[in-house]
């Protein structure tokens, strides 16, 4: 299957003011009402309609064996708010073959996911993941 | 080139890691189980989450600037940061601009931990607060 293209089930997730609290808390900054910038990536990540082990299983892959984010993006067009409802989008960018010495073939799946509140576009968040293909040729 | 203050974190607690898993709804067990992180030959400890170690970089950021909104974040995750470890980081201000009446920094920045490297690179855009922008000038 050609993944690239590929939209995603799109979703909605919302930050209330308790999971506000516990997020800068557990990103070691000190809680207020304004949600932290990085509170973009969780409201993609649980937002989208896909789970994150149905969306690895996409990439023929398995989240129980532990696969890592390579890069993020994360671009905030206005501010965030906690127990605002956001909708949330996302797309398979692009698909990359890859080889390094240290993993073998992978493949560089990037991901952008969209946030827009009552329409409006909030915040773009762009996520880069390493899948290994183990026994794949895939020297470039 | 105007270098941040330095940051440190003195210990990446794993009780956190667990937190940040039900926010994120993430499975991974990497994140929660140190035998899981073993198992899979990753580490012999919990895994920080990505988004986690993207944050330590914002707080970084957000010292460095009070009152200040970041508005764009580009990270490179190069290696691990394990529960129990020591984070410093740092970093410098590359480029500064009045756009629409608001003064932006655009800064690189870095996080190491200490005995195993650098763990992430990254640049980021703050919105300094008009105050800030005025004392500045």
């Amino acid at each position: 299957m050609d993944l690239a293209g590929h939209e995603l089930p799109s979703g909605s997730a919302r930050l209330e003011p308790y999971q506000n609290w516990l997020l800068h808390d557990a990103f070691y900054s000190p809680p207020r009402p304004e949600p932290h910038p990085v509170a973009a990536f969780v409201l993609a990540n649980r937002g989208i309609g896909i789970c994150m082990a149905d969306l690895f299983r996409l990439f023929g892959s398995d989240i129980n064996d532990g696969p890592l984010l390579a890069e993020s993006s994360i671009e905030l067009h206005c501010p965030l708010a906690e127990d605002a409802d956001y909708e949330v989008r996302g797309v398979i960018e692009s698909v990359e073959r890859r080889h390094s010495r240290r993993i073998g073939p992978f493949d560089r799946i990037t991901c952008r996911f969209d946030l827009l509140q009552a329409g409006d576009l909030t915040a773009t968040v762009t996520n880069v993941f390493a899948i290994p293909r183990p026994g794949e040729d895939g020297t470039p | 080139m105007t270098e941040l203050p330095g940051w440190k974190l003195d210990h990446v607690d794993a009780q956190r890691m667990k937190t940040l898993a039900l926010l994120l709804a993430d499975p991974n067990p990497i994140h929660l189980d140190a035998d899981a992180a073993r198992r899979l030959g990753v580490a012999g400890r919990p895994v920080n989450q990505g988004p986690s170690t993207m944050a330590m970089a914002a707080n970084m950021l957000l010292a460095a600037f009070p009152g200040a909104r970041l508005t764009r974040f580009s990270a490179r995750l190069l290696g691990l940061v394990l529960a129990g470890d020591s984070v410093e980081g740092g970093g410098s201000v590359i480029e500064r601009e009045i756009l629409d009446g608001q003064e932006r920094v655009r800064c690189q920045v870095h996080l190491d931990v200490p005995g195993r490297g650098r763990v992430l690179e990254g640049e980021a855009v703050l919105v300094l607060p008009a105050s800030r922008a005025a004392d500045d000038r």
